[in-house]
């Protein structure tokens, strides 16, 4: 009889600029990643607001963004990759990322 | 370079983390109202869902980092810093003041120090009455360069 998937849960908050970090969520059942939650923040007057996030909640990988004071704007399709990659993208863009198409990215 | 800081997260933290989750949401099913059901956009509450159903698994296991991809960690941990993350790790202490007398440091300067820490996630001050308890949320530093 197979037991039930045991979860194993990373969570990291990368700091990529004094008022920026990326905040990482994983769930992991074995070596499979069943949820990732990737969420640039920028902060602002001391209020840390979600700018890009991407995640595959409800199975679906997509990527949001968001205006200056958090509200989300819109929703894009996005193909499944690693967290190092979303790393890397974040480093190179930071805020510029709100004005890119990043579906294409 | 890339400075990674770990933290093991027991029992103790696995219960202070649902509580904080209570405060924060009130139950589980309240959260999972939000999210499902109101299709709230926040990020931070489609997290918590994930933690919270997953601690509500038995064995299911949660590790935590903080990772700085700039050269700014360098304004978090100077010297005296990596000192109280190191004392704090090895000792408990009831409040910042006791700490301040046991590292024989001027209490203001103890306490700006821990503030700046919390700030970058290192530390904790959690109230306990009218003090403030300090407890570092580190277990390992890591340095490396990576390309």
């Amino acid at each position: 009889m197979r037991g039930a998937a045991v979860t194993r849960l990373v969570r990291q908050r990368i700091w990529v600029r004094r008022d920026e970090v990326l905040d990482a969520l994983e769930a992991f059942e074995g070596a499979r990643r069943t949820f990732y939650g990737y969420t640039y923040r920028t902060e602002r007057k001391g209020i840390w607001i979600p700018t890009v996030r991407w995640d595959n909640w409800e199975g679906q990988d997509h990527v949001d963004r968001y205006d200056e004071t958090g509200v989300p704007r819109d929703r894009l399709p996005w193909r499944d990759r690693p967290l190092a990659d979303v790393l890397k993208l974040v480093k190179m863009f930071h805020r510029n990322l709100l004005t890119m198409d990043l579906a294409e990215l | 370079m890339r400075v990674e800081v770990a933290r093991e997260v027991g029992t103790e933290d696995v219960v202070r983390e649902v509580s904080v989750l209570e405060g924060r949401h009130e139950s589980f099913e309240a959260l999972r109202q939000r999210v499902f059901v109101e299709r709230c956009n926040d990020p931070g509450a489609a997290d918590d869902y994930v933690v919270w159903r997953a601690l509500r698994e038995e064995g299911s296991t949660l590790e935590e980092r903080t990772v700085f991809d700039t050269p700014d960690v360098f304004r978090a941990l100077t010297p005296r810093r990596i000192e109280l993350l190191e004392y704090l790790h090895g000792n408990e202490v009831p409040s910042i003041k006791d700490l301040a007398a046991k590292l024989r440091r001027d209490y203001k300067n103890t306490y700006d120090d821990l503030a700046a820490l919390e700030g970058w996630g290192l530390v904790s001050l959690a109230r306990e009455g009218k003090n403030q308890r300090p407890v570092s949320r580190v277990t390992s530093l890591r340095v490396s360069w990576e390309r």
